[in-house]
């Protein structure tokens, strides 16, 4: 951290569930930018993100935010936002009314809680239905008007659980692109996935972890090789999958499509041009996405060949 | 504290919206129910105009206070932060830069409006309903009685709340916990001689009621009474008492959702 005092730190960071490891022995230090926290599904990244978020307690070892611990303490949680992995919502309220409650409890009175939020969700582009109920929501909105209340209060730190999850192509493009920005302005992100597509899009800089340990930090180039030597799935939620499966199986770089419970599974080498090229099918051909959800079978092999 | 209206207005707004609320609304309804049911059949049987004295409708009331004081915070209290937590939705509010006592404080008094919403029109309907069936009992000089019940009704709701609260924050299963302090030690021990019964919350309310406590025969003999300030006092202490340790383990216990 070049003597700077890092927004982020965690000493000898450990926990445990009964006997399972979470995460052990992690020291860490972070800064202003995006940081992607990389790994398979019960790898640890969810854990981390809780400790930093101050929702659980080390079993062992310190995180500290702007150097305080983070456990019940205000002052630390007035500057830190944070978007959970669970879809989880009060589904009764609409969007407007979720975001701006929430503003509320930062200490916003209720015109200003209810501006900001408008903002917010303005930002994420989902100002239209900020009237419908949450109820009422698809995935990619529920994962936006997550997104929402998480900037609502505009957070020095940014904690962000697999904010693309169930997203539609054009979502996760405007997401990322918002992300980035938002980083390049001096917040702190950290941001996890299992798709290191995802991740390369948004920050240079990642944290491997595996196991509850981070095997490896620094640039995602250096993986992006091993990466690309494993298939990587693609699973699309679509009302019209006969459609998408044809126009996909055009792409020289898609090695499989296959049919399979309303949706189309696809493999390809190369991800990140494949994701790259998703919106302007879905443009050009119409076509209806509902989701599209990567699979983290080849980074897997990846974390299997750093760990040997 | 500047945050605590928030957290209120949020928690009154999704407790008073819930299914929970609508289920609840049914189960405080049915006094009111019975109540009409108990004034048909004197009119049946006895025909318009029956005097039945104020002290049968006393009777009545008193035994319907316990039902409703016990059943309504119990299903409130219990799940303040349980159901968020089953819900997955706490996440929302520990990340805020309210403090954990806070949050389970607006939740309480959240709580406590939506409980005194239910029971209050069913205190005041059945009332009503009772009295009306003896056209010649005035019902004037008994609305202090009312209005006594309410303010007995209020501190009840407080404890009980308080007490409910505790269970939730602090065990697992505390709705089975909590059913079974009201079978058990609520409605036992408070009938139990000697000075045991002294350590129910229901002594204290009924000591306040201006009903008769509404059990017959032998086991009122051995009842004894405990002056109203004292009982005031100490219900409030109780429910201050209870409130401020549910805080504590608010603010010191993990929550861990299941993923």
């Amino acid at each position: 951290m070049n003597g700077v005092q890092p927004v982020l730190e965690c000493r000898e960071l450990s926990r445990w569930y009964g006997q399972v490891i979470g995460i052990n022995d992690v020291n860490l230090d972070l800064g202003p930018g995006v940081t992607g926290l990389l790994g398979p599904n019960g790898a640890g990244k969810s854990t981390l993100m809780k400790l930093v978020t101050g929702q659980i307690k080390p079993s062992r070892g310190t995180v500290t935010l702007f150097g305080q611990t983070d456990w019940d303490n205000p002052d630390v949680m007035r500057r830190l936002g944070f978007c959970p992995e669970q879809d989880a919502f009060y589904e009764g309220l609409t969007g407007l009314m979720f975001v701006a409650s929430l503003a509320r409890l930062n200490g916003y009175t209720v015109t200003e809680a209810r501006e900001r939020a408008e903002r917010a969700l303005s930002r994420i582009e989902l100002l239209d239905a900020a009237h419908k109920k949450i109820g009422g929501y698809s995935k990619g909105m529920r994962q936006r008007v997550k997104l929402a209340q998480a900037l609502v209060h505009d957070p020095q730190v940014l904690v962000l659980d697999e904010p693309l999850a169930g997203m539609d192509p054009i979502g996760r493009r405007a997401t990322i692109r918002m992300i980035r920005d938002l980083g390049a302005s001096g917040c702190t992100i950290i941001v996890s996935s299992h798709i290191l597509h995802e991740v390369e899009a948004m920050t240079k800089s990642i944290l491997l972890v595996h196991h509850g340990r981070i095997v490896a930090e620094g640039d995602v180039h250096e993986i992006r090789e091993l990466i690309d030597e494993h298939p990587h799935r693609i699973f699309f939620q679509t009302e019209e999958p006969r459609r998408l499966a044809e126009a996909l199986m055009k792409w020289s770089d898609v090695q499989g499509v296959r049919l399979d419970g309303g949706g189309v599974v696809v493999e390809t080498v190369r991800p990140d041009a494949f994701y790259s090229r998703v919106p302007s099918l879905v443009l050009e051909e119409s076509l209806k996405i509902d989701s599209m959800i990567g699979a983290d079978d080849n980074l897997q092999a990846v974390f299997d060949y750093l760990v040997r | 504290m500047g945050t605590l209206p928030a957290v209120f207005a949020l928690a009154a707004r999704l407790q008073i919206r819930s299914r929970k609320t609508f289920v609840l609304a049914l189960v405080s309804a049915l006094p009111v129910a019975g109540s009409m049911l108990a004034a048909s059949v004197i009119r049946l049987r006895f025909g318009e105009g029956i005097s039945t004295g104020f002290e049968q409708v006393s009777v009545v009331m008193g035994l319907m206070y316990m039902y409703l004081i016990l059943v309504v915070p119990l299903f409130y209290a219990t799940a303040l932060i349980g159901d968020e937590v089953e819900d997955k939705t706490i996440t929302y509010l520990f990340v805020r830069p309210v403090p954990r006592a806070i949050i389970y404080l607006g939740k309480y008094l959240a709580g406590v409006l939506a409980v005194s919403l239910l029971i209050f029109p069913s205190a005041v309907l059945s009332f009503m309903i009772l009295t009306s069936v003896d056209p010649a009992e005035e019902i004037f000089p008994h609305l202090i009685v009312i209005l006594q019940d309410l303010a007995v009704l209020t501190l009840g709701t407080l404890a009980y709340s308080s007490l409910f609260g505790l269970m939730g924050v602090a065990l697992k299963r505390p709705l089975l916990w909590g059913i079974l302090f009201c079978l058990g030690w609520e409605s036992f021990v408070t009938y139990i001689p000697g000075v045991i019964h002294r350590f129910t919350i229901m002594h204290y309310l009924q000591s306040l009621l201006p009903h008769p406590s509404g059990q017959r025969g032998i086991l009122t003999l051995f009842q004894s009474v405990t002056p109203a300030p004292t009982c005031v006092l100490t219900l409030l202490l109780v429910a201050a008492a209870l409130l401020a340790l549910s805080c504590w383990v608010v603010s010191h216990r993990e929550y861990v959702l299941e993923a």
